[in-house]
């Protein structure tokens, strides 16, 4: 008779919590679901984010007492010309790398899954192969390709009979910048024309079959039919692409290490260089430029939403 | 009877008790000062415990965790060092971190501020450089290292058979030595000795004009003279570097005020005599088009491939060029080695950038054996076997001045390193190592940094008048001390 009491009262307890059965089995499946990428995300991300923000308070070489000096670095930052030289840099990238991206990624794609060529398998993994490639072995080729002496755009150029007399196109101020953009738009083109022909074979044939019907030429399928579907998976790769632009340096640290003279300088690399120079270290300052970074990044995603086309189309 | 029986088990309950009593306190107090005079035998048992001939402890098992930079020398000599080390000190063992990043590595370490996890020994500095964490204590001074004994010259210390100028050359941060360096490495121009014979180009320009000169034919004959790689500009410094400040500062009869202003950021800095007519000394050479072209373009290596293609006659870098290049070297190449001579007579002395490499630092929160340990194998670093070792496999130059001046030995060494040796010798050359005593963290001094570190390409190819830029460098500079102050 005890014992039954007992078991009721646990029962009862348990069910009070929701814990019968069903709810722990629920409780348990969402702890293992969310906890350790929640958790995750709190202690490599947020954690650190926050952190950042409060070194940005401090001059602190990372080794000695840090001491607090309130929001200097931020007025330095504002007064120091590199990190607006850096930042004209990354607007000009972030202006010009997302449009060819976006631009020949669509055409490709548009190809490969408008034109039944017999080589589509082949060109996809072509097209893909600088994706699998990193960043680093994408710069080092690229360097290559761009060397005064043995590079082969000098060569190809010298087939045309131009003389290009060992010319460095990363070692020029009003070449470099331009020289930097091809390897960055040609390893973003490798994601993004498999997900835009993926995204456009989703579309069904059915759509394009009525319109044809109709009399709709291919321009008019294009933007009357696959241009909206595929809409909201151009408007994520732009946000991607900006951001990328804005946060990326590595690139550009292989390639030309932020010279020649500072014209190809990006506000990542400005901020890595003041961070673990080997002449300079300040975390303080530089995590303060990364505060500035973070709310320049927030700013372009608000206006990516706000400018690119809101109305989603679906079939 | 009974009291006799009695008086006996109390002296003998009393002796039990005091026998525990001093087996139970033994352990704790067996180093101490008081027992040691009270109980001889107890004192002596410590004596017994087997030690090295060192004085360190046989029977205590440590492992040094290292932090190993593997640069243009490699690790092979290290690893060659380590065997040696353990096969002769069993109880130690060491783990090893191995990288070329060893850098970023450290100073992730570092500002962790986890002792625990702080390597016992490395051997690069950190970024940033190590005045500010000398400051805060946390390096292990090793002064006395200098006064060690060396194992295969027990009678000699390690400062008696240092090459001269290493000792006084370590750096001083606050009066204290927190470095030493197991070889000598050499800044300065590296060339194609074959190809200067074949040319007919003076190897040993003793003068500022007789340089130019050089230059000047090698422009002549259609080869770019100097080539460095410009992405990281400051490797101009391995032969254009603080050694030629010094040097001017000799010319002026001021050497020893230069330097100590030097290290202590004293101004003017920028626009002092000497490196306004150091940098004026470099655009003048840029005006004359004696800097390769496509200079800025260029990185570490594809500058040093310059000079083995035949397209630029030398290369500012250090004596580790030979091992570094060894895989894309040709049979017949032969490394010759000169220092910019800014002196304008043979009487005066010539600088070169002295001098050390391979520097080991110790971390000062660890434990007292560890510390003692990792000295014990810094030592060994300097002995015959190893410094041979090292100056043959890797290039390096030896620490001991005995081995470079026995030439039975040194003709072992790479060309590169009997090429320094000659050179040195021949030419009486003052080495030094140029170093800062004082650390800065203000922004402005960075970008008074990045100012001239942007603006040296444009001076060495004759872009850009240096004076503007060194009075913005000198003004952004002294705001830093201003602020740090």
């Amino acid at each position: 008779m005890a014992d039954t009491t007992v078991v009721k009262t646990q029962h009862t307890w348990l069910q009070r919590l929701g814990l019968d059965k069903k709810n722990t089995q629920k409780w348990i499946f969402l702890f293992v679901a969310i906890v350790p990428p929640f958790g995750g995300y709190l202690l490599f991300t947020l954690f650190p984010n926050i952190l950042s923000l409060y070194y940005a308070f401090l001059d602190w070489d990372g080794f000695t007492e840090p001491k607090f000096v309130g929001f200097d670095n931020f007025v330095t930052a504002f007064n120091d010309k590199y990190v607006w030289r850096a930042l004209g840099h990354n607007v000009i990238f972030m202006l010009v790398i997302p449009t060819f991206v976006v631009l020949i990624s669509l055409l490709l794609g548009y190809l490969i899954s408008n034109k039944n060529y017999r080589e589509n398998k082949l060109l996809k993994v072509l097209f893909f192969f600088p994706n699998v490639l990193s960043t680093v072995v994408i710069a080092l080729l690229w360097a290559f390709i761009y060397d005064g002496s043995y590079g082969l755009l000098n060569g190809i150029i010298e087939l045309f009979g131009f003389d290009m007399k060992n010319f460095y196109w990363l070692g020029e101020e009003r070449t470099a910048i331009l020289a930097v953009i091809p390897p960055w738009v040609w390893g973003g083109v490798a994601l993004y024309v498999i997900i835009f022909a993926n995204a456009m074979l989703a579309i069904p044939k059915s759509l394009y079959e009525a319109a044809i019907l109709e009399g709709a030429d291919h321009m008019t399928r294009l933007f009357k039919i696959t241009m909206p579907l595929i809409m909201p998976i151009v408007k994520v790769a732009v946000l991607f692409l900006v951001v990328g632009t804005l946060k990326s340096f590595e690139n550009i640290l292989i390639l030309t290490n932020g010279g020649p003279y500072g014209s190809t300088d990006v506000i990542g690399l400005y901020m890595f260089n003041l961070a673990f120079g080997e002449e300079y270290r300040n975390y303080g300052y530089a995590s303060a430029i990364g505060m500035i970074l973070f709310v320049i990044l927030v700013t372009a995603k608000v206006l990516t939403d706000k400018f690119l086309p809101k109305k989603d189309v679906e079939f | 009877m009974n009291k006799t029986v009695k008086k006996l088990a109390s002296v003998g309950l009393v002796t039990a008790m005091a026998v525990i009593a001093a087996c139970g306190n033994g352990g704790n107090n067996a180093n101490s000062g008081n027992n040691a005079a009270n109980a001889p035998a107890a004192s002596n048992a410590p004596a017994e415990v087997a030690v090295y001939e060192n004085g360190l402890p046989k029977d205590e098992k440590v492992t040094l965790k290292v932090g190993f930079f593997v640069g243009g020398y490699g690790r092979e000599w290290f690893d060659h060092a380590v065997e040696n080390f353990t096969a002769k000190y069993p109880n130690v063992s060491f783990d090893i971190t191995a990288s070329a990043d060893m850098k970023t590595i450290l100073s992730t370490k570092i500002s962790a501020n986890d002792d625990k996890e702080m390597f016992d020994l490395f051997n690069t500095t950190p970024a940033g450089g190590i005045v500010s964490l000398a400051q805060a204590g946390k390096l292990e001074p090793m002064d006395d290292i200098w006064d060690m004994k060396l194992p295969d010259a027990p009678d000699k210390t390690v400062k008696d058979l240092t090459l001269p100028g290493m000792y006084e050359s370590t750096t001083l941060i606050n009066s204290k030595r927190y470095e030493f360096a197991a070889s000598s490495s050499f800044g300065g121009l590296f060339f194609n000795k074959k190809l200067f014979d074949e040319h007919g180009w003076n190897q040993n320009p003793k003068t500022w004009d007789e340089f130019k000169q050089l230059l000047a034919d090698i422009k002549a004959d259609g080869i770019a003279p100097i080539t460095f790689p410009g992405m990281h500009p400051n490797y101009v410094d391995w032969a254009f570097g603080a050694a030629k400040l010094f040097e001017l500062a000799d010319m002026n009869g001021q050497a020893d005020q230069y330097i100590e202003n030097y290290k202590t950021f004293t101004l003017p800095q920028y626009k002092s005599t000497e490196a306004v007519e150091h940098w004026n000394r470099l655009y003048e050479l840029g005006q004359l088009g004696y800097f390769a072209e496509g200079l800025p373009a260029l990185s570490h290596t594809q500058s040093q491939m310059q000079v083995i293609q035949k397209e630029a006659a030398m290369v500012s870098t250090g004596s580790h060029v030979e091992n570094e290049m060894k895989e894309a070297t040709p049979a017949d190449f032969d490394w010759g080695f000169m220092i910019v001579p800014f002196r304008e007579s043979t009487d005066q002395t010539l600088w070169v950038r002295s001098g050390t490499t391979n520097f080991n630092y110790i971390w000062a929160n660890k434990p007292e054996l560890n510390k003692k340990w990792a000295k014990e194998f810094i030592v060994e670093l300097m002995t015959l076997d190893n410094q041979q070792y090292i100056a043959e496999k890797a290039g390096a130059l030896p620490m001991r001045s005995d081995l470079t001046e026995d030439t039975a030995r040194t003709v072992n060494l790479s060309s590169s390193a009997q090429a320094v040796l000659k050179y040195i010798t021949e030419n009486d050359a003052r080495a030094y190592k140029a170093s800062r005593s004082v650390s800065i963290s203000d922004p402005n001094f960075a970008q008074a940094t990045k100012l001239m570190d942007e603006n040296t390409i444009k001076f060495v190819l004759g872009q850009q008048d240096p004076m503007p830029i060194l009075e913005e460098a000198e003004k952004l500079l002294t705001k830093a001390l201003e602020a740090q102050k």
